[in-house]
């Protein structure tokens, strides 16, 4: 069975490998959240997000807030999946690296 | 794990049911240690699948079917599924961490290092060699109501063998073992016992000797008749 070694060495490396290119498209897509603000009776879109524990509030425009909208829901999809590799790495990790 | 493996099996059936919408289940054929699933899955064989890996292989049969093209990244995207393209070039999908959808191609005259575009269902696809074995013999089976095509577990078998000697990283060879002589087990009272002999006077004499030499490497007891060389 030193077979199983080498199976979960690979699926290590998928792993890895997944990890490394879901970190680089979330360094690509926006985050925070949408919000809708009321000014002068006139409803404006903005994307509210923290950087460098600074709270930034950023003007969207009318014909941007779909593909903001769907990067926002791209993004968080892309962290439950990260959140599942890091946790199978962690079980992985124990076995391949000893 | 077995939340992972129930989650494994939920993103494959997803994948399963986005190819039948868009009727692509008939050009595309299930292999590698998730056929071995089906097989499980659909009582093919009183079977217990040693191993699933988190990669899907999809055998593509046909580069030029269907006729009428169907955009499988778009499917699969739709379906929530993550495209990354790999060093190699080739594109691989990943569906919440959980498997890799990756596809397959025969390898046809001298070969080529890098992917192939297969049109028709507008994916990438690594080329590979003896996948005729594979598309050659197949069956249809139900799963969760969907008619999906997998190798017949014999030519899924000798497939395993002829490859053997050639399968890089070494551990390889051991795992398809493991599994060959898992499925060789269940083969009492079966068909495929017959369906082997069969299949194999289809192959090369060059196959066949790889069958052979595999078979006495790691004592496989395949078929007297067929280790003797008598089947032709």
């Amino acid at each position: 069975m030193a077979f199983i070694y080498g199976v979960l060495k690979e699926e290590y490396d998928r792993m890895l490998e997944k990890k490394n290119d879901y970190e680089k498209k979330l360094n690509d897509l926006p985050k925070g959240a949408l919000v809708k603000k009321q000014i002068n009776g006139r409803s404006y879109n903005y994307l509210i997000f923290r950087e460098n524990k600074k709270v930034i509030t950023k003007y969207i425009k009318k014909e941007n807030f779909d593909t903001v909208q769907e990067q926002l829901e791209r993004r968080k999809k892309i962290k439950k999946s990260l959140k599942s590799i890091n946790d199978d790495l962690k079980i992985i990790k124990k076995v391949v690296k000893k | 794990m077995n939340d992972i493996a129930a989650s494994q099996k939920t993103a494959f059936y997803q994948m399963i049911k986005a190819f039948h919408d868009v009727n692509a289940l008939d050009h595309i054929i299930i292999i590698g240690s998730w056929a071995e699933y089906i097989y499980e899955e659909s009582n093919q064989l009183n079977f217990v699948a040693a191993l699933k890996t988190q990669d899907i292989d999809i055998l593509v049969p046909n580069i030029n079917r269907p006729v009428e093209k169907i955009d499988l990244v778009q499917v699969l995207e739709k379906e929530g599924f993550e495209s990354r393209r790999s060093p190699d070039g080739l594109v691989k999908f990943d569906k919440d961490g959980q498997i890799d959808v990756e596809f397959l191609v025969r390898e046809i005259g001298k070969g080529k290092m890098e992917p192939y575009k297969v049109n028709s269902l507008g994916v990438m696809a690594q080329g590979l060699r003896n996948m005729e074995i594979l598309t050659d013999h197949t069956i249809v089976v139900n799963i969760k109501g969907f008619n999906v095509t997998v190798p017949k577990p014999a030519a899924y078998i000798l497939h395993k063998l002829v490859i053997n000697e050639e399968r890089k990283p070494e551990y390889k060879q051991e795992k398809d073992i493991n599994a060959v002589k898992g499925l060789v087990a269940v083969a009492k009272g079966t068909t495929l016992k017959n369906d082997m002999n069969s299949i194999y006077s289809t192959l090369t004499t060059k196959q066949q000797k790889k069958i052979i030499n595999t078979c006495k490497k790691w004592d496989i007891e395949l078929n007297k008749n067929l280790q003797a060389g008598m089947v032709r």
